[in-house]
């Protein structure tokens, strides 16, 4: 049985920003891997090294 | 919501604290002016470093290193959150004022550590990646849980891990540490007491009250004041040499003179003006001066760098 109290209007929106904002953080690193992936593969379709 | 009374600051519990803190009050425990600092004076590291990196790869290890700058502030509100409640400048930070529990942050802390190190050490290389984690062990643990309430010296040997950024970033992008490199640390190294101590000068009831022994507390406000000024005085030769290495150019050059002079008539202010509003004023100019200081010469450097990349691409 869940005992907890219901969350309030403002608390259920923070936790929907919450999980908003872990899903773009988890996506952004997700894409900065694949482009690192690619990089170190060396496929020669990006700019050289700096 | 329960309230919790010290002194004459009601602050709402921590056990209230379930779902309320969003997005923007997490992003706050990472100290984002400390860490936009951080990346800056890394992005300068490895703009200088002898060898170079992929530009991705170079944005992805600057990624890593922001996140290890904001793992070591959440690190340092969770610790502080007891003297952070009664200081005025810090009590409506996010654990003190109950919108994020200690625990919350202590573990947002330690996931954004291990998440950065270990982004460090597959995007770059493990010496990056041991830099960027002795950085973060000696801000949270030998700054904050050792020296902060320890010795009024706590400013000076506790700004080290606020000048290795700079190393860390020359890591990343070449592999090594370059002496270029040091001669940065070095002088975040000497440009943090000053700057701090300006602050502290006139926060300095605060730091008494919750017992942090800074320079004022101890020593008194009249030795802040010399010690502001001398080590201001070390400061502005020190950085003049990266012009002198050829790490910075002509605009790093002329912008470190005529800045360091800036600052130096500030410390010079606060040394003889030392009572009423007047010295507060100066104290604070100093403290804002400060910062515009280090990110000009290190935003110089980035910008003469660039210019030099963008002429090897033939842009």
């Amino acid at each position: 049985m869940n005992l907890a109290p219901p969350l309030t209007a403002a608390q259920q929106r923070n936790r929907r920003l919450r999980n908003v904002a872990i899903g773009l953080a988890v996506a952004f690193l997700a894409m900065l891997f694949y482009a690192i992936t690619i990089v170190k593969m060396g496929s020669g379709l990006l700019p050289k090294a700096m | 919501m329960s309230l919790a009374t010290d002194n004459s600051v009601l602050l709402p519990s921590a056990a209230d604290s379930t779902y309320l803190a969003g997005p923007r009050e997490y992003f706050s425990l990472m100290k984002p002016r400390v860490m936009s600092l951080v990346v800056l004076t890394a992005f300068a590291g490895m703009m200088i470093a002898p060898a170079g990196q992929h530009p991705i790869v170079g944005f992805a290890s600057l990624t890593a290193i922001a996140i290890g700058a904001g793992a070591s502030g959440a690190l340092n509100m969770w610790w502080d959150a007891d003297i952070d409640a009664r200081m005025a400048r810090t009590r409506l930070r996010a654990v003190p004022s109950g919108l994020i529990a200690p625990r919350e942050a202590l573990g947002f802390g330690l996931v954004l550590s291990l998440l950065s190190v270990l982004t460090l050490a597959a995007v770059a290389n493990p010496l990056a990646a041991g830099l960027l984690a002795f950085t973060i062990f000696y801000y949270a643990v030998i700054y904050t849980m050792w020296l902060k309430r320890l010795t009024p010296q706590n400013i000076v040997i506790g700004g080290a891990a606020g000048a290795l950024p700079p190393i860390v970033g020359c890591a990343a992008a070449s592999g090594g540490v370059s002496w270029d490199s040091v001669w940065l640390f070095a002088i975040i190294f000497l440009w943090t007491p000053p700057h701090f101590w300006a602050l502290a000068l006139v926060k300095a009831s605060d730091y008494a009250r919750v017992g942090v022994p800074m320079m004022p507390n101890i020593k008194g406000p009249d030795r802040t004041r010399l010690e502001i000024l001398v080590y201001t005085l070390l400061l502005t030769p020190l950085g003049l040499v990266p012009w002198f290495t050829g790490a910075g150019g002509l605009l790093y050059g002329v912008a470190a003179l005529t800045l360091g002079l800036g600052l130096c008539a500030h410390a010079r202010r606060v040394y003889l003006v030392r009572d009423g509003a007047a010295a507060n004023k100066h104290a604070m100019a100093m403290f804002g001066f400060s910062i515009l200081y280090l990110f000009v010469l290190f935003g110089l450097l980035v910008v003469e760098h660039g210019f030099g990349l963008l002429a090897r691409w033939g842009l």
